[in-house]
C-alpha cells in the first residue's frame, strides 16, 4: 500500500512549498521497486492564510504499459511547523490504483499522510520521512483463469486491504525554474506484513509554468 | 471489519480456498502438531505407495490422477506436505526439508502395512523423495522420481532459474498487486503468490489445454524450505541425493521429453547420483506429465512397480 499514497506524491512532495499562484509541471521515475513512472501538475493556493500545494499525479509501471495499470492521486501539502531552518512538512492523499493481471483485476481506494521533518532552506531540503497509508476497500474481480484453475472467489468490494508504513529520507534543491528531488527508504505494512522487496528509491522535478 | 462486512464488504481470506483449519469437510490427519490434508485410495494392507507434490507449497491435486494406481493391489496416499497446498499454515521459520522428511517417515509408520514405502516424487517431489530416502535408507527399495527437481544446489542455479528478471510481467504484476493489497497473513501471501505461478517459465512446456491444478500454495512454507536448504549467504547449499550412493533400491526416472528446462544433460546428471537407476521419456509433454500424460505415467508404474 506504501506507493499508493505515498511513493506517488514523490514530485509533489521533494521539491519547494509553491507559493498561491505557482503553477508546476511534476515528474518523477521511482522503484518501488518495481519502476514507476509519473507525472502531475502542482498549484499553489491559500487556505486560510497557509501556503498549499494542490497536486495531481498519474502513474505508470514501466514494465506493465498495458493502460490496465494505473495510479491516480491527489495530494495537499503545507509547512506546518516552521523554527528558523527546522520545519515539518505534511502531504495528505487520495489515490486510486487499478490493475489487469492472470490473477484479477481490481480498483484500489485508498488515503494517507506523509510528515517530513527536517532542514529548509531558501534552495532545498534534507528531511526524514514518516508515512502512514490505508486502503479501506479495494474492488477485485477474479478472472475466468483464475477461477477455473484456482479458486472460484467472489468479484466484488473487499474490506480492510491494505496497510503500509514508510520510513526514509528526501531532499530536494531548486534551480531556478527547475526543482530536483530525491528519496529512499523502506517499507512494511501496520499488521508486520512483509513486501518481496520492501524498498524504494526515486528521483523527481518540477518545473515552474 | 463489521461495518464492512455488514454493508456487503468480503474478505480478502475468501479469495483462496480455505485450508483444513478453514473447512472440516477436507479429509485430514493430525501429525506432529499440524494437520496436513490427506487422501488415500486402496486397501490399508496392500502395498503403501506415497505421491510427493511440487512446489515446494503446492498441492497434490495433479499427483491425483495417479490414484488409479490402487486398482492394481496398492494402498496410495497423497498429502499436503506440511504448510503447503490446503493444510494448516504455520508461521515462518516452521517448515524445513528435515521436517518434511519426518512428516514423510512417521506418514509411512503409521500406514505402511510392513513399514516399507514406494516414494513417489513430481519436481522439488522428487527432490523430497531423495532426501527422504537419505536420510531413511530401510524404509523403500523402490523410488520414482517424475521430473526430478535438483538434487544439487550447483545443478539448481545452473537451470537459470534463480535470475530475477526486473522486467517480467508476473514479478511486476505481483510488486504493483502488493501495493493494493497488503501482504498480511498467509491468505493474501498465497493469494499472492498465484501472481508468479500464474507465470510459469514457458520452457517447462506446461500445457495450457490441462493447466497445473494447484488449488493454494503456500508462500511461507515455500520460503521456509528454501530457506532451510540454503547457507548463510542465501545460495543454494543443497545436496539432496548425499545419502543415495549406497541405497542398495532402484530409482526409476520419468522424464517429461519437451520439458526444455530439464535438458538431457541435466537428467543424466540427476541419473547418476544414484547407484541403479532405469529411465524412461514420455515424448510430447512437459513437466505436467503426472496429469497431462497421467495415463502414460500409470502405464510406466504398473510396468515397474
Amino acid at each position: 500500500m506504501v506507493a499508493l499514497v505515498s511513493v506517488a506524491s514523490l514530485a509533489a512532495g521533494l521539491t519547494p512549498q509553491p507559493l498561491p499562484g505557482d503553477q508546476r509541471a511534476l515528474v518523477e521515475v521511482t522503484a518501488e521497486p518495481h519502476l514507476v513512472v509519473a507525472a502531475g501538475y502542482e498549484r499553489g493556493v491559500s487556505v486560510g492564510g497557509r501556503e498549499v500545494g494542490l497536486a495531481a499525479t498519474v502513474a505508470l509501471p514501466v514494465f506493465l504499459l498495458d493502460g490496465a495499470h494505473q495510479r491516480w492521486e491527489l495530494s495537499g501539502r503545507a509547512a506546518v511547523l516552521r523554527w528558523r531552518g527546522l520545519g515539518v512538512g505534511v502531504r495528505l492523499s487520495a489515490a486510486a490504483q487499478t490493475t489487469a493481471s492472470d490473477v484479477f483485476r481490481g480498483v484500489a481506494l485508498g488515503v494517507g499522510g506523509v510528515a517530513t521533518p527536517g532542514l529548509y532552506g531558501e534552495r532545498g531540503f534534507a528531511a526524514a520521512e514518516l508515512g502512514l497509508g490505508l486502503t479501506p476497500v479495494t474492488w477485485i474481480s477474479p478472472t475466468d483463469r483464475y477461477a477455473r484453475e484456482v479458486w472460484d472467489a467472489p468479484s466484488g468490494f473487499y474490506a480492510g486491504t491494505g496497510t503500509a508504513a514508510t520510513l526514509g529520507v528526501c531532499g530536494g534543491l531548486t534551480f531556478g525554474r527547475i526543482g530536483l528531488g530525491a528519496r529512499l527508504g523502506v517499507d512494511g505494512t501496520l499488521a508486520g506484513g512483509h513486501r518481496t522487496a520492501p524498498v524504494f528509491a526515486g528521483v523527481g522535478a518540477h518545473v515552474s509554468l | 471489519m463489521f461495518v464492512w462486512s455488514s454493508i456487503g464488504c468480503l474478505s480478502v481470506s475468501q479469495l483462496v480456498p480455505p485450508t483444513v483449519d478453514e473447512d472440516p469437510s477436507l479429509p485430514s490427519e493430525a501429525l506432529a502438531g499440524t494437520s496436513l490434508r490427506v487422501e488415500r485410495w486402496g486397501s490399508p494392507d496392500d502395498p503403501l505407495v506415497v505421491l510427493l507434490h511440487g512446489g515446494p507449497g503446492a498441492d497434490f491435486d495433479g499427483l491425483a490422477r495417479l490414484a488409479p494406481l490402487a486398482d492394481d493391489g496398492f494402498q496410495v496416499l497423497a498429502f499436503d506436505q506440511r504448510g503447503a497446498g490446503r493444510s494448516r499454515r504455520h508461521d515462518p521459520g516452521s517448515v524445513s526439508v528435515d521436517r518434511l522428511v519426518d512428516d514423510v517417515a512417521e506418514l509411512v509408520e503409521r500406514h505402511s502395512p510392513d513399514g516399507s514405502v514406494i516414494l513417489v516424487g513430481h519436481s522439488w517431489g522428487g527432490m523430497l523423495a531423495a532426501a527422504t530416502i537419505g536420510a531413511y535408507p530401510e524404509l523403500s527399495d523402490r523410488v520414482v522420481l517424475l521430473d526430478p527437481g535438483p538434487f544439487d544446489g550447483e545443478r539448481w542455479k545452473s537451470l537459470g532459474l534463480t535470475r530475477i528478471d526486473l522486467s517480467a510481467e508476473p514479478l511486476n504484476d505481483l510488486f504493483w498487486s502488493e501495493q493494493m493489497v497488503s501482504p498480511d497473513g498467509h491468505a493474501r501471501l498465497d493469494w499472492h503468490f498465484q501472481q508468479l505461478v500464474a507465470g510459469q517459465t514457458p520452457a517447462y512446456r506446461m500445457s495450457t489445454d490441462d493447466p497445473m491444478p494447484f488449488r493454494r500454495y503456500g508462500r511461507v512454507s515455500y520460503d521456509d524450505v528454501m530457506a532451510s536448504a540454503q547457507d548463510a549467504d542465501g545460495e543454494p547449499a543443497w545436496d539432496f541425493a548425499a545419502g543415495v550412493a549406497d541405497w542398495p533400491g532402484t530409482a526409476h526416472f520419468v522424464w517429461g521429453g519437451a520439458n526444455e528446462i530439464m535438458d538431457p544433460a541435466y537428467r543424466a546428471a540427476q541419473e547418476a547420483d544414484w547407484p541403479h537407476t532405469t529411465t524412461t521419456t514420455i515424448d510430447g509433454v512437459g513437466h505436467d506429465l503426472p496429469w497431462v500424460a497421467a495415463d502414460a505415467v500409470l502405464a510406466h508404474l504398473r510396468e515397474v512397480l
